[in-house]
């Protein structure tokens, strides 16, 4: 039984599907074709360029992302659809803004002064600390009134902030239900009463909450109070007549003159509070009303209450006094900015005596310090400032900020007194961006020449850097705000501060100057690191610097080429060394072009090493995985072009620093890929051979079989095509002696599931390896002292070793080698090489090899097939396999019908 | 049991002379009839004059009796003798605002201490021997007529409180460290608008616990050929709850209060007028206490110390 010759010219031709050409896209809607276009010339050009592409931008498809912008409303036509000028005050909207928005600084201030523990209650507050009459018990009640002092001494005592907050909840539950019962004198009574809290200065850092509090139910009076008003207009002067709805964009001569009286009468009640505080607050709670009575929004009311706010000695009840103000403006008159000013103004000046420790003895009695102090006014003057910024005209910003005395009056010369530092900070964190660029030069030395214990210089820089980043100064400008700035920065002591200015200031930097620029800012930023290590917060502004460096668009080699981000990275330890490595690291694998420049390794390879370092034997796998995922992602980038040598001694580099993580493979791949290019460079060919013995030596330190076995196949292809059939075949041994290795690791379920794709289990996983060498067995020539079938004899013997290999399967496998051994051409033979039947032209010793290696593959394959033994291996039927190898015959069929 | 009830149809009970004020008188009985004598409404005003006992004396403010002067009366029958169906009747009427014979104008209704005007509405449904007659009134009011007056000009009056103008009770402390007070007042002005003006706090040496300006009615009556004056506070505003700095103006807004005010006026037998007090309240030291014990010179509590002055004011209705 001799083995078959093939045609496979003739063989692929018959066994190619017959094709026809296409006239049209098949994802394309058809479409009749145009009468000029024939079927010939269709047929000539049906190419997907002319039949247009599914996502051709040109073809007719429907996509509903593109109707976006033309549902979506200019931002100018969203603002004409609002009502007209007499509504827009009144109206429901900027009451619902104002309220959602305010909604959200009530979360932050009640969470930025978090008051827990006891609060000691003075005898203003007895309306949170008595509970609701309706709750007290006959005997409760007696006993308050038998015991009146009793009553003082518990009032007096320590309360639960806990309990003062569930009481004012409570109390603005209560105003409603009296409200709801008619009562509504009780309301009003019981609103002043809960007003008056805020008298009530004592516990300065409970102030805050009490505010939001009280101002919750003063909402909820305002709104009670419009309700009722509107419900009395809709009843109109007689009782007993129809009630009539009042129209949507109704207006003051809408309204009834007995809706007007009772509005009128609310507010004498409110003007017949005695105390200055408590009557602000109803006041501006009932603001809204004014519509029923007043053209226009009630500007003048407005300016009146700012310039009453003068009466309020107290800082702290002031400034929330004026922060309610800020809050009823915004809801019924959002474009008056007149009251707000003046009222900052005044503020300013109890502001400035705060600063200046004119109120520390009072400070003192409340365990308070000064800096506290100044935190619990920060929310009143940030708000303040974000609405008096809020949709103001530019051309009003310049006259805004002299008025404050920002910036230097348009006759020119020094403002008289500067600003406190926090009302800068806020001015320069929310003014608008075009603004703060084109006035960026005398913002900067405004914040450069502002300095006190309200704000951190350090925090102005930010907020300035943070702007300029984003809306960059005049072109001719840009040195000078940077150098203004730097001059003053640099000057820190405190290394936070500076690395905190530093690192906003960086991406300015960045954007609008060149790499001198940031070498020399990097320069001082590694001067200052050379100081005692950097305190936590500062190694967390590093971190984000260095981060804004390497994303920034300043070229990655470049910088990686500077010394000064070695002393930055340098400068981390622990776990932030660690995560800055993964930061440098990421950004190089990132970068979209190889790295091919040897000054940039430096501080690579520090970064992976304090990876690798950070890995050591008791680590878990899983833990591994993520640094060695990085360093088999760099490895490839780092190309050095036309410089062969030196990149192996890279990898070689790298093989030795990585020991402890797997990232062998990526090195043999990258050896590979430098021999398959210096191959085609034409570069020496021991510069070849020696990228493939570096392959040759560090696939042996690939612990994990089945990437070793692949690792070794690619070794022995590349090797082949080179023309080095040396170490092709040493590879190619490397890889049958896997095999045995790779049958364990498969049969350990536990890493079944990392079988490569796309072989779904380890068996396939092996088979497409057998594969895959039986078809470099027949490629690669094997060397002539161990005889031409020595592989092949390897690895039938290595097959056979393997339990859930059958000879049926090994059969499978090595019979369609065997037969094209046999052939005096190969389907795809490796350029330059001959195929073996014909390198040893018809040598009858090579041939009856062959017909013998195939008779006792056969042989064993067949009685395995009888044994039974097939059923271990599910495989191809033996059958076709032997039609295919053989020659048909006798010798064959009766074969056949033996199996 | 059967029952009366006066409604006015105006809701806020305000009227002006001249007006006619119509309401509805309802009786309920859960008989089915009620027989009555007539039904008759009383509409009266009058100016009820009280003697203070700090102007005249405890006994002689008891002895001197001062009549009450009117200035509406009006009675009519709303409705014949005859019987009222049951359970309600419904029967409207109307009076004509106008002055008594005896009087030549209605005045606004005003409460005070002293003086006060007032006008009600009655009712009486006359029922025969043996049954009570049933009887309900109600109050209304009666403001000038609105609109006939320009509003006055803001004629503004300067004001300065120093040491120099206060009594000498003031004390030596607060004198020698002085204090100026300085402002205007608006003091022609209207009653539905608020007093306004300004204040500036120009130099305080003593610690200020507030600054207040207090409107004083000064209701004098006629009693034996002489008038008893008596000032007493209507209503006190705060403007600062402490020292405000020094040169900023504040504004005063003071909304007079309803039925309290009302327009300065002079009759022969009375008059009411008003006065704006801006008042200083100090916080002066505790005197200094000899004790033995050395903390009982601490528990002595300051004390407050007040320095006022006083602008007319004349009211209008406009």
């Amino acid at each position: 039984m001799s083995l078959r010759m093939r045609n496979y010219e003739l063989d692929e031709s018959r066994l190619l599907l017959q094709r026809e050409p296409c006239f049209h896209h098949p994802l394309l809607p058809r479409a009749a074709p145009r009468q000029e276009d024939g079927p010939a010339k269709a047929c000539a050009t049906a190419g997907p360029v002319e039949a247009g592409l599914p996502l051709d931008l040109n073809a007719e498809v429907d996509d509903p992302l593109r109707h976006g912008p033309a549902v979506a409303v200019p931002w100018e036509q969203r603002r004409e659809r609002r009502p007209s000028d007499g509504r827009r005050w009144s109206g429901e909207e900027q009451e619902r803004a104002a309220a959602a928005e305010w909604e959200g600084r009530k979360a932050a201030i009640l969470q930025r002064f978090t008051a827990s523990g006891s609060i000691a209650v003075t005898a203003s507050l007895d309306v949170v600390t008595q509970p609701g009459r309706a709750r007290l018990s006959a005997a409760q009640r007696l006993e308050q009134l038998e015991h009146p002092q009793r009553a003082g001494q518990e009032a007096s005592r320590q309360v639960a902030v806990a309990d003062v907050v569930a009481r004012l909840r409570e109390l603005n539950a209560d105003l409603s239900s009296a409200w709801v019962a008619a009562e509504r004198l009780t309301a009003l009574r019981l609103a002043i009463k809960v007003a008056r809290l805020l008298l009530d200065v004592s516990v300065p850092h409970f102030y805050p909450t009490l505010f939001v509090l009280v101002t919750d139910c003063l909402d909820t009076v305002g709104g009670l109070v419009w309700t009722r008003i509107v419900r009395k207009a809709e009843e109109g002067d007689t009782p007993t007549g129809p009630p009539k709805r009042l129209p949507a964009g109704f207006t003051w001569r809408d309204v009834p003159a007995a809706a007007q009286e009772t509005c009128r009468n609310w507010f004498h009640k409110v003007g017949a509070i005695p105390e200055l505080l408590p009557r602000l607050y109803l006041e501006l709670a009932l603001l809204r009303c004014y519509h029923f009575l007043e053209p226009a929004p009630p500007a003048a009311t407005l300016a009146r209450l700012s310039a009453m706010m003068r009466g309020l000695t107290h800082p702290l009840a002031a400034a929330y006094a004026h922060l309610y103000l800020v809050r009823r403006t915004a809801a019924v008159a959002p474009t008056e900015k007149a009251p707000l000013v003046s009222g900052l103004r005044d503020r300013l000046l109890q502001y400035r005596s705060v600063l200046a420790g004119h109120h520390d003895p009072a400070l003192q009695r409340s365990a308070l310090s000064r800096a506290a102090y100044l935190q619990l006014l920060d929310p009143p003057l940030e708000i303040t400032i974000q609405a008096l910024l809020k949709d103001a005209p530019p051309a009003q910003l310049p006259g805004l900020l002299a008025s404050l005395a920002c910036l230097a009056p348009s006759q020119g010369g020094p403002p008289v007194a500067l600003p406190p530092a926090a009302v800068v900070l806020h001015l320069v964190a929310h003014l608008p961006g075009p603004f703060v660029a084109a006035q960026a030069l005398p913002l900067t030395r405004l914040v450069a020449a502002t300095s006190d214990a309200s704000a951190k210089q350090a925090a102005l820089f930010c907020a300035l850097g943070r702007q300029l980043a984003e809306h960059p100064p005049p072109r001719d400008q840009q040195a000078a705000v940077l150098n203004d700035t730097w001059k003053v920065v640099a000057r820190f002591s405190d290394l936070g501060d500076y690395l905190a200015v530093a690192d906003v200031m960086l991406p300015f930097v960045l954007r609008h100057f060149g790499l001198p620029e940031v070498e020399v800012l990097l320069r001082d930023i590694a001067r200052h690191l050379r100081g005692p290590p950097p305190p936590p917060a500062a190694l967390a502004s590093l971190e984000h610097l260095l981060d804004t460096l390497l994303a920034g668009p300043a070229p990655l080699p470049h910088l990686l080429a500077l010394p000064q981000v070695g002393a930055v990275l340098a400068a981390f330890d622990g776990d932030r060394r660690l995560s800055a490595s993964r930061c440098v690291l990421e950004a190089a694998i990132n970068w979209p072009a190889p790295l091919t420049d040897p000054a940039c390794l430096p501080p690579l390879l520090a970064a992976a090493r304090a990876l690798h370092d950070a890995v050591d034997p008791t680590v878990p796998p899983a833990a591994r995985a993520a640094p060695a995922r990085l360093l088999c992602r760099l490895i490839p980038k780092v190309a050095f072009r036309n410089d062969t040598e030196r990149q192996l001694a890279f990898l070689g580099d790298c093989r030795a620093a990585f020991c402890n993580l797997d990232v062998q493979g990526p090195l043999v791949h990258t050896a590979l890929r430098l021999a398959v290019t210096s191959q085609r460079a034409g570069a020496p060919r021991d510069l070849v051979r020696a990228c493939l013995a570096f392959c040759a030596v560090t696939l042996s330190a690939v612990a994990a079989p089945l990437p070793r076995l692949h690792l070794a196949l690619a070794t022995a292809e590349v090797a082949g095509s080179a023309g080095a059939l040396a170490h092709a075949e040493g590879a190619l041994r490397a890889a049958i002696d896997a095999l045995p290795e790779v049958a364990r690791w498969g049969q350990d379920a536990a890493t079944a599931a990392a079988a490569p794709p796309p072989c779904s289990t380890p068996d396939a996983a092996l088979e497409a390896a057998v594969r895959k060498l039986a078809n470099l067995v027949l490629r690669i020539p094997a060397s002539l002292d161990s005889g031409p079938l020595a592989l092949l004899h390897r690895l039938r013997a290595a097959l056979e070793t393997l339990s859930g290999f059958s000879p049926v399967a090994t059969a499978a496998v090595l019979l369609p080698v065997l037969a094209a051994l046999a052939q005096p051409r190969l389907p795809a033979p490796l350029p330059g090489l001959p195929a073996p039947a014909a390198a040893y032209c018809g040598e009858p010793a090579y041939a009856a090899d062959l017909a013998s290696l195939a008779a006792s593959v056969t042989a064993a394959a067949i009685t395995a097939a009888h044994a039974g033994e097939a059923r271990a291996r599910v495989g191809p039927p033996l059958g076709p396999v032997l039609r295919l190898v053989f020659q048909p015959g006798d010798d064959l069929a009766r074969m056949c019908a033996q199996l | 049991m059967s029952s009366v009830e006066v409604k006015l149809l105006r809701v806020d009970r305000i009227f002006h002379p001249g007006e006619l004020l119509e309401g509805i008188i309802t009786v309920r009985t859960p008989h089915p009839t009620l027989p009555h004598l007539g039904i008759w409404v009383k509409a009266e005003g009058t100016v009820n004059l009280q003697l203070s006992s700090k102007a005249l004396g405890v006994l002689e403010s008891l002895y001197s009796n001062v009549k009450p002067i009117p200035l509406l009366s009006s009675h009519f029958e709303a409705a014949p003798a005859g019987q009222l169906e049951g359970p309600t009747n419904q029967i409207p009427f109307s009076v004509k605002l106008d002055p008594a014979e005896s009087s030549s104008v209605l005045l606004e209704t005003y409460h005070g201490a002293y003086v006060s005007v007032t006008y009600a509405i009655s009712v009486e449904v006359r029922r025969p021997v043996l049954k009570r007659t049933l009887q309900a009134s109600a109050e209304f009011i009666i403001e000038g007529p609105r609109g006939r007056r320009p509003p006055p000009d803001p004629t503004f009056v300067d004001f300065a409180l120093t040491p120099d103008n206060q009594p000498e009770a003031l004390g030596s402390a607060i004198r020698a460290a002085g204090f100026q007070v300085s402002g205007r007042v608006a003091t022609r002005c209207c009653l539905a608008e608020p007093l306004t003006g300004e204040l500036r706090l120009d130099h305080c040496g003593t610690q200020l616990h507030s600054i207040d300006l207090q409107v004083l009615r000064v209701e004098a009556v006629r009693v034996g050929g002489r008038m008893a004056t008596e000032v007493t506070d209507v209503q006190t505003t705060q403007i600062a709850d402490g020292a405000p700095p020094a040169g900023l103006a504040l504004p005063l807004h003071v909304v007079l209060p309803r039925l309290l005010t009302c327009p300065t006026l002079s009759a022969d037998a009375f008059s009411v007028a008003f006065r704006a007090r801006v008042q200083l309240t100090f916080i002066a030291e505790p005197p200094r206490k000899w004790a033995l014990r050395p903390d009982a010179a601490t528990e002595a509590r300051p004390d407050t110390v007040v320095a006022s002055l006083d602008v007319p004011l004349h009211l209008l209705r406009c």
